[in-house]
């Protein structure tokens, strides 16, 4: 493998400290974990550096990194799993007043808690990326009704961790 | 009710909310930058090794069939050298799935069984005492660590197990095991939880081995479905031009209502052995599209393979037909090359094999 010649090693430096914030964030959502972003994030740019010079001619950068943190996600996490739940859940109950009203942003978080990782990885694409359902499939390697299905669910979820449920009751 | 649209709206919000929370300080491209260093140099010792390794071929299979004349598989055939198996876990552990549920073992141990109720309502401890090693081969060695799984290794079954004090530490995932601590004496002590459905136990002389390993037990939901409905299909790209980086090995069973399939196995490989099998499968004799339609009841494994770009393959294997069958429906025979890239560790300890796939040391052999 080549080593990176200096051209393209000071356009990936200029990319990266324009761009790296961003990715840690969205890895952050996808993963839900501080320790697995930076996993994500350090996995893609790793792959992404030696090729750099074809990524950054060929195609969006942005686009190609963001894909393989996702990659990186779906298929490395086992690797570098620490042992802590995705996201902190937030005690809405513990030490509460049972009838305060429960903010809308907890619930968004303790659904995301307990989403699956390929649902997760769906729902943060469609409602933090919004990406479209044919890339998020594409994305996450499933067919675009599988994609589909994943947010839908995500989206009962929240109804139902907001107290409501299918019926409108 | 709230409209779809504000549930999404809150989603947005509550999403950018938390991706605030990133820690954007650390020093990721930096630790990228030496990965990719690490990853240029070991390429490049890995060639300048693959000329040695090519004349050290040779005795290397002598001193390994030599090694087998004392397991319980077949010595008398040549062995095909495993493509080699992805890293394990950070700090010599790795993972063990069985339905929803993962552990972390020490990455020695072997793969063997755990008790499971039998038709008298007996729970039964089946396998003599056999131990799957990475290769795929049994040795029976009370001396060897391993993690069991409700699976028959042979026909050879033990009612007194619950007592026995064991010579090696063990795992039990998914045993028909009461939770609880049992005293075995001597130090040894098991200990079962459970996790969701599914049973841990832990026997060891050691505390701190037996706490590290059950309060590793956790729920997941990742590569692999934990339950199917219907058999696995095999799906994604056709492409001549696919180059897969890496292949998550998903294995199934019939549950205990036969009504649909639950994972007995998951494993990660790298992409050595993608890459193998790719190349295998399209070489292998194609047996029709549907030469086995209608196989049902058995045992399945999907294999997931991921290339750039998102692109994926799944080749699925119908144990009891038995094929591998690409995405364009084709199936092809299963035999040495089309098996031994995927086949690898715990997999022979809890898929059967098939008179039909004549590979050594790899499953369940027929009939126990």
């Amino acid at each position: 493998m080549d080593d990176l010649r200096p051209a393209a090693a000071g356009a990936f430096d200029a990319w990266a400290s324009a761009r790296v914030p961003a990715l840690l964030r969205f890895a952050y959502v996808v993963t839900g974990s501080q320790a697995e972003a930076e996993d994500a994030v350090q996995a893609a740019l790793e792959r992404a550096l030696p090729r750099w010079d074809r990524i950054a001619r060929a195609e969006d950068p942005d686009a190609y990194v963001r894909r393989m943190v996702v990659n990186a996600h779906v298929s490395l996490w086992r690797r570098s799993r620490r042992h802590e739940s995705p996201v902190p859940l937030v005690a809405l109950t513990e030490g509460t007043d049972p009838a305060e009203q429960v903010t809308t942003a907890e619930a968004v978080r303790r659904v995301c808690a307990h989403l699956p990782r390929r649902q997760r990885a769906a729902v943060a694409l469609r409602f933090y990326e919004d990406r479209d359902y044919a890339e998020i499939a594409s994305l996450l390697g499933c067919s675009e009704a599988t994609a589909r299905s994943y947010v839908h669910r995500a989206l009962q979820a929240l109804r139902r961790e907001l107290g409501e449920d299918e019926t409108g009751a | 009710m709230r409209p779809v649209h504000d549930l999404e709206q809150a989603f947005r919000a509550g999403l950018a909310e938390l991706a605030d929370e990133a820690d954007v300080t650390v020093p990721v491209v930096a630790r990228a930058r030496a990965g990719a260093d690490r990853r240029r140099r070991r390429a490049a010792l890995a060639l300048s090794g693959v000329a040695a390794a090519v004349l050290v071929l040779a005795g290397l299979s002598a001193a390994l069939l030599g090694r087998h004349d004392d397991t319980a598989g077949p010595a008398d055939k040549p062995i095909q050298p495993s493509p080699s198996v992805a890293p394990s876990a950070p700090g010599g552990y790795r993972l063990e799935f069985w339905h929803d549920v993962a552990i972390y073992v020490p990455a020695t141990w072997g793969w063997g069984s755990a008790p499971v109720k039998g038709g008298s309502d007996a729970v039964l401890l089946c396998g003599g005492g056999q131990v799957v090693q990475a290769d795929g081969s049994r040795r029976v060695d009370p001396g060897q660590p391993y993690v069991g799984r409700p699976v028959a290794l042979s026909s050879h079954c033990d009612a007194h197990w619950s007592d026995e004090r064991p010579q090696a530490p063990y795992v039990w995932l998914g045993g028909d095991v009461p939770t609880g601590t049992v005293d075995l004496g001597g130090g040894w002590v098991r200990q079962t939880t459970r996790v969701g459905d599914v049973t841990v136990s832990v026997a060891t002389d050691d505390a701190a081995l037996r706490r590290s390993i059950l309060t590793s037990a956790h729920r997941v939901a990742g590569a692999c479905e934990p339950r199917l409905g219907t058999p696995p299909a095999a799906a994604g790209s056709t492409s001549a031009d696919f180059v897969p980086f890496s292949m998550t090995v998903c294995a199934y069973v019939p549950s205990s209502t036969r009504l649909d399939y639950d994972l007995a196995y998951e494993q990660e490989l790298s992409m050595g052995p993608a890459k193998y099998l790719v190349d295998a499968v399209a070489h292998a004799t194609p047996l029709g599209p549907s030469s086995c339609f209608g196989a049902s009841g058995g045992e399945w494994a999907m294999l997931r393979l991921r290339g750039d770009g998102g692109a994926f393959r799944d080749y699925v294997v119908d144990m009891s037909c038995p094929s591998i069958a690409d995405p364009s429906g084709t199936q092809h025979e299963l035999g040495n090359e089309t098996v031994t890239p995927w086949a690898v560790g715990g997999i022979n300890a809890v898929l059967h094999g098939n008179p039909l796939i004549d590979v050594p040391y790899r499953f369940i052999p027929s009939g126990g």
